[in-house]
C-alpha cells in the first residue's frame, strides 16, 4: 500500500522534506509508525511528535487497514 | 438591553440572525483572559474587544521590542519599552472604550493562575513557550474552564479548543513537554509576520463561537494552516491519558512540572543586582541570543554564540573560566548550560536570572 505522508513544522526542517511517499506491507500485521518512522530517521527519537492517520491521532496502522494519508505533527511553540 | 451606542455599534452583529441581541448581550456579559499579548493576542484581543466582548483580561509580563513591531499590530513605535498590557489596554480602550480590561502584568504563573482563571469564563493561549501552556492547560483542567489555543512556527499555526465540556485537553495530542533541545520560538526561528495575524483570528472566531453558542468549535478537533499553500487540515483528537487528570485533580499543581526545563538541576544563577555590583568576577561572559536580537550588550565584553549555532561554536568556550550566560530572558541561557555540562568539565557556569529584559528594565533604578 502505498501512502502520502505529510511532515510538519520543526519534522518538516528537520527532514528536509513536507510530503513524500511511503509503501507499507499491513497485509498479515499492524505496523507501530512510530518506531517505523523513528527508525527511519533516527533524528525524530529526540523530537516530540504525534502521528495522525487519516487525519486521526493514533500511532498504530492495523492489519489490513487501507489508508490513503500519515501526518507527523510536531507541537509548536510560538505565539 | 443594548445601549442606542451599542445599537449602532453592533449593527452588523444585530442583523445577523444568529447573534441579534439575545447573542450581542451574551458578547457584553462574557469575561475572556488573554493570556499573552503578542503575535497571537493582539489580533486575539482586537477582534474580542472590537465585537464587544465586555471583560476582557490581558496577561503579559513582557515588555513592547522593536522586533514585535512586524507583527503585533496593537503596538507603534511610541510602545518600545512599555508593557504589553498596559499598551495592549491603552489601544484596546480607544477603539471601544465601553470594554472592561483588566491588564495583569506580572504575566501568568502558578502563584497566579488561580486568582486569574476565577474571574475569566473563557482562557486564551496566546503564550510562546511550553512551560506556561502546560501550566494553562492543567490548570483549566484543574479549575474547569474551556481553552481556546493557538500555536505557530515560522508558516503553520495550530488552533484547538480543549477541555470544553470535559472533552479532550493539550495533553491528549502532546502527553509530556518536549524537550529543551526540540524547543524554538519566534526568536529563533523566525515567523511570517501575517501568520499570527490569520491564526489568532480563527482563534477569536472560535472564542466569539463558543460565547454565543453557534457553529461547531474545535473541540476535540486541531486545525493545522500552512501559509505557504493555503491548505487547511483538521485533525480529530480523542481523549487520552485520564489518570493525568485525576493527578491534577487530586494532587493540584506541581510548580516543578512547568518551571523551565533544566537537563541539570545544579544550575547557579546570579540575580542582575549581584551581577552588576562585581561584573569583572565573571572572567567570560556569553550572550546566546540571535545576531540581530537587541540590545546591543557588546559593552560587556561578551563572546557572542546563539543558542541556534551553540554547538558547532563550543570549542570557542574555555571551560576552566568563571562563565556567565545570558539571554533576552534566562530560558535559552539555561540551554546553553545544559548543553555545555553535556558537553564537559564546565564547572563555573551562572545563569543570568531574567536575562537582559531585566537588565533594561532595572538598569534606569540602580
Amino acid at each position: 500500500m502505498i501512502v502520502d505522508v505529510h511532515y510538519f513544522g520543526m519534522i518538516s526542517d528537520r527532514l528536509g522534506r513536507s510530503t513524500e511517499q511511503h509503501t507499507f506491507d499491513n497485509s498479515s500485521k499492524e505496523i507501530n509508525l512510530r518506531s517505523y518512522f523513528e527508525h527511519r530517521f533516527p533524528e525524530l527519537k529526540e523530537m516530540s511528535f504525534k502521528i495522525a492517520i487519516n487525519q486521526e491521532l493514533r500511532d498504530v496502522l492495523y492489519s489490513k487497514e487501507s489508508i490513503h494519508e500519515i501526518a507527523l505533527l510536531p507541537p509548536f511553540a510560538g505565539g | 438591553m443594548l445601549s442606542q451606542i451599542e445599537q449602532d455599534t453592533y449593527s452588523r452583529h444585530l442583523l445577523l440572525d444568529e447573534i441579534g441581541v439575545e447573542g450581542q448581550i451574551k458578547l457584553k456579559h462574557a469575561r475572556v483572559l488573554v493570556i499573552g499579548a503578542g503575535g497571537l493576542g493582539c489580533p486575539v484581543l482586537q477582534y474580542l474587544c472590537a465585537a464587544g466582548v465586555g471583560t476582557i483580561g490581558i496577561s503579559d509580563h513582557d515588555v513592547v521590542e522593536t522586533s514585535n513591531l512586524q507583527r503585533q499590530i496593537l503596538f507603534g513605535t511610541s510602545s518600545i519599552g512599555k508593557s504589553k498590557a498596559l499598551e495592549a489596554k491603552k489601544r484596546l480602550l480607544e477603539m471601544n472604550p465601553s470594554v472592561e480590561i483588566n491588564s495583569y502584568t506580572d504575566g501568568t504563573t502558578i502563584h497566579s493562575i488561580e486568582t486569574q482563571l476565577s474571574k475569566y469564563d473563557w482562557i486564551v493561549d496566546c503564550t510562546d513557550n511550553y512551560q506556561t501552556r502546560y501550566l494553562i492547560n492543567d490548570a483549566c483542567v484543574l479549575y474547569n474552564k474551556t481553552l481556546i489555543y493557538a500555536a505557530i512556527y515560522k508558516f503553520e499555526g495550530q488552533v484547538s479548543v480543549f477541555n470544553h465540556n470535559q472533552g479532550p485537553t493539550y495533553r491528549c495530542i502532546y502527553p509530556e513537554r518536549p524537550s529543551a533541545s526540540a524547543t524554538t520560538n519566534c526568536s529563533e526561528s523566525g515567523v511570517l509576520g501575517v501568520l499570527p495575524g490569520m491564526i489568532g483570528t480563527l482563534q477569536a472566531n472560535e472564542v466569539l463561537k463558543l460565547i454565543l453558542e453557534i457553529g461547531s468549535p474545535l473541540s476535540g478537533k486541531l486545525l493545522l494552516f500552512n501559509a505557504l499553500n493555503n491548505k487547511s487540515n483538521v485533525f480529530t483528537i480523542s481523549k487520552t491519558n485520564p489518570e493525568i487528570y485525576e493527578h491534577i485533580k487530586i494532587n493540584g499543581l506541581n510548580a516543578e512540572a512547568y518551571k523551565i526545563h533544566c537537563k541539570t538541576m545544579n544550575t547557579k544563577r546570579i540575580t542582575l543586582v549581584d551581577f552588576l555590583k562585581n561584573p569583572s568576577s565573571f572572567e567570560q561572559i556569553i550572550d546566546v541570543r540571535e545576531y540581530h536580537e537587541t540590545p546591543d550588550m557588546s559593552d560587556l565584553s561578551t563572546l557572542h554564540i546563539p543558542l541556534s549555532d551553540f554547538e558547532s561554536q563550543i570549542h570557542k568556550i574555555n571551560p576552566t573560566k568563571k562563565t556567565l550566560v545570558f539571554c533576552q530572558k534566562g530560558i535559552r541561557s539555561q540551554m546553553a548550560i545544559d548543553v555545555l555540562q553535556q558537553n564537559g568539565s564546565f564547572n563555573a557556569l551562572y545563569n543570568l536570572s531574567g536575562g537582559v529584559y531585566l537588565y533594561q528594565k532595572q538598569k534606569s533604578t540602580l
